[in-house]
């Protein structure tokens, strides 16, 4: 059973980064790869805050906030600039810039040998020492953000956010700000993930660079390509298929010699087919 | 859509609810948790080879407890250690977990400690080893630097450049070394040049060494960075002895180094290298020798102990280990938990490395 919750754990985190990217890609249409690089900053300013200044984990989600808020507002405003390949391409170089600081940043980071020893989150006195009770706490910042995410998608600023993706041209001549909406969206996506971040290193008790590198940007994506992009319950199918899915390969009983690569051949193939046979994710809105 | 979700769920639960009970308590499983796909399935296989050949033999002996090990791959990712770790723990009821490097080592440790599992790592940082229940196996980082400190004034060196890629491993060496200067005050570090771990181009690094003139440049890279190093250094004319720790093991073109020395890793005894050849058809490999290490510290853990308590078999390899004949040679042991494996001098001599110092 802790095995189970300990993968339920891991769905819960990946499915706050699928919400939180979906609403700059799928709700926008804004394809950011960033999204590595403010998993890292939230996960970094929990394991520093809690390890070296003493903070409390809470205290810690809301550093990272102000921090990828911050960065984000200033990235947000250059990335603002720029469209298509070329906003995928600059929010790339964010992601390596962000783990070549983690990984050098040595007296802050502690570089390549990472953070040990990263508590567990305290409330009123109880601490969420069990990871059944670690993944309620979860859960309930899971659905916050999906919560979240519907109301952005049904309010207005989330009209024009889709209206921007559709064509950023005519909403800007329609006298939309559409820079101030995609810097928005993506400060908003960036706190996000960062909450993401700092559940991931309290859930995994020691981080190090490697985590937060550009395939993990690259593989949220591919959790809301499979799950469907601009949808909230696609961020969450997505995560769900993509979490699980290596796992149940795990049992399939296969010889241990080459278990492993017949599970990535597999694993590879089947989403091949899901893209076959529902490009547009199993919940998708919309189709790049 | 809903029968596929359902269905995930359904044999996710299944596999998890497993009987636990239904395998005998004389068996003891034994959970390694290796890369076993993409860029690192080369140290997997080499693992699971040295798995068949200890089990072969070890078969052959009448032993109190049988043994099982389950290969797990992390595909050299944090977060699927983790879930690995609990998949042993919670779902094969495993008795001890196996792990490599030191971050991979760092996420299981805390974990090994509070379900009182019995963990054994080729980790070189000893946070790792912190518990009862931890136990590093490596070929000693502290005896590889203090081998090389000493090698290295014996040649008369007193200022040395630094070269290394930035990863655990490496830092960790690095620190030690720092450490070991702090006490002996012999050595002046001019400069510490720090490489990615693809890093292609050294030549501007090259020339920033000739200028500092070092005796010695320490280069602590790996494949196949240092092919690609010694390559530069050899075209740009640098005259700087380069030496290491376990640089030239990993080097493909060993000639690029010749008549240059080198602190390796204990070397796999004749018997060993003979058996694997015999068996696999290639050389050995560390990841395989290292495997047979720690399987045999498990084994003579339980048989010694005879007993499947945990923190007993963790106690009698601690107490009992030092003096042990391993695929590494014979074995010793440090405070907090570390087993290590004696270090050598080697030197490339027509390019072949050969062992200069025992």
């Amino acid at each position: 059973m802790e095995y189970l919750i300990n993968l339920a754990i891991l769905f819960s985190i990946y499915s706050m980064l699928a919400l939180s990217l979906n609403m700059v890609i799928g709700m926008s249409g804004l394809v950011s790869l960033a999204q590595a690089a403010f998993y890292g900053i939230g996960a970094y300013a929990t394991a520093i805050g809690m390890t070296s200044l003493g903070l409390g984990f809470f205290t810690t989600i809301l550093l990272g906030i102000v921090i990828n808020v911050a960065i984000a507002f200033v990235v947000g405003k250059i990335l603002a600039r720029f469209q298509y390949d070329y906003y995928a391409i600059v929010s790339a170089g964010l992601s390596v810039i962000v783990f070549s600081i983690l990984l050098n940043w040595k007296k802050v980071t502690n570089g390549a040998l990472g953070i040990y020893g990263i508590g567990k989150p305290v409330v009123a006195g109880y601490a969420f020492y069990s990871n059944s009770a670690f993944l309620g706490l979860a859960l309930l910042f899971t659905a916050a953000i999906f919560a979240l995410y519907v109301w952005i998608d049904r309010s207005s600023f989330g009209r024009v956010l889709k209206a921007l993706r559709e064509d950023e041209r005519l909403t800007h001549v329609m006298g939309y700000k559409t820079k101030y909406y995609k810097s928005v969206i993506f400060v908003l996506s960036a706190a996000l993930s960062g909450i993401a971040g700092a559940f991931f290193a309290s859930y995994i008790a020691f981080i190090d660079p490697t985590t937060f590198q550009l395939k993990e940007g690259i593989f949220l994506f591919t959790i809301i390509i499979v799950g469907g992009l601009s949808s909230a319950v696609g961020s969450i199918v997505g995560a769900l298929i993509l979490i699980s899915l290596p796992e149940v390969l795990r049992f399939v009983g296969l010889p241990y010699e080459i278990a492993a690569q017949l599970q990535q051949i597999i694993y590879g193939a089947l989403l091949v087919l899901m893209m076959i046979f529902k490009p547009q994710g199993f919940f998708g809105k919309f189709r790049m | 859509m809903k029968k596929l979700l359902f269905s995930l769920f359904i044999l996710l639960a299944l596999t998890a609810c497993k009987d636990k009970q239904t395998v005998s308590q004389s068996v003891i499983k034994i959970g390694a948790l290796y890369p076993m796909s993409g860029d690192g399935a080369v140290y997997g296989k080499a693992a699971t080879n040295a798995v068949n050949i200890f089990f072969e033999n070890f078969n052959k002996k009448s032993s109190k407890f049988k043994y099982e090990v389950i290969f797990e791959d992390n595909q050299n990712q944090l977060s699927k250690q983790a879930t690995l770790a609990k998949k042993l723990i919670d779902i094969d009821n495993v008795d001890v977990i196996i792990t490599v490097m030191s971050n991979f080592g760092a996420v299981v440790s805390p974990m090994a400690e509070k379900n009182k599992t019995l963990h054994i790592s080729t980790a070189t940082d000893p946070s790792v080893a912190i518990g009862k229940y931890n136990i590093i196996a490596s070929s000693n980082p502290i005896g590889e630097i203090d081998l090389l400190y000493k090698t290295l004034l014996q040649n008369n060196a007193k200022n040395i450049d630094v070269v290394l890629a930035n990863v655990s491993g490496t830092e960790i060496l690095l620190r030690y070394l720092k450490q070991k200067n702090d006490e002996e005050r012999k050595l002046n570090i001019n400069q510490i040049h720090y490489t990615n771990v693809d890093e292609k181009d050294f030549r501007i690094m090259l020339h920033k060494i000739k200028d500092s003139k070092p005796d010695y440049i320490i280069a602590l890279l790996a494949m196949p960075t240092i092919d690609v190093f010694m390559r530069q250094y050899r075209e740009n004319q640098i005259n700087i002895p380069v030496t290491g720790i376990e640089t030239f093991s990993y080097l493909q073109n060993k000639e690029l180094a010749e008549g240059m020395w080198y602190v390796d890793a204990a070397p796999a005894t004749d018997d060993y290298i003979q058996k694997y050849q015999a068996k696999t058809g290639s050389e050995t490999t560390d990841y395989a020798e290292y495997m047979d290490f720690i399987l045999q510290m498990i084994t003579f853990g339980y048989e010694g102990a005879a007993t499947t308590d945990r923190e007993q078999v963790a106690n009698y390899i601690e107490n009992n280990a030092a003096g042990q004949n391993t695929a590494v040679g014979i074995i010793s042991t440090a405070p907090d938990g570390f087993l290590n494996a004696q270090p050598v001098i080697r030197k490339i001599i027509n390019g072949q490395s050969v062992i200069v110092k025992e």
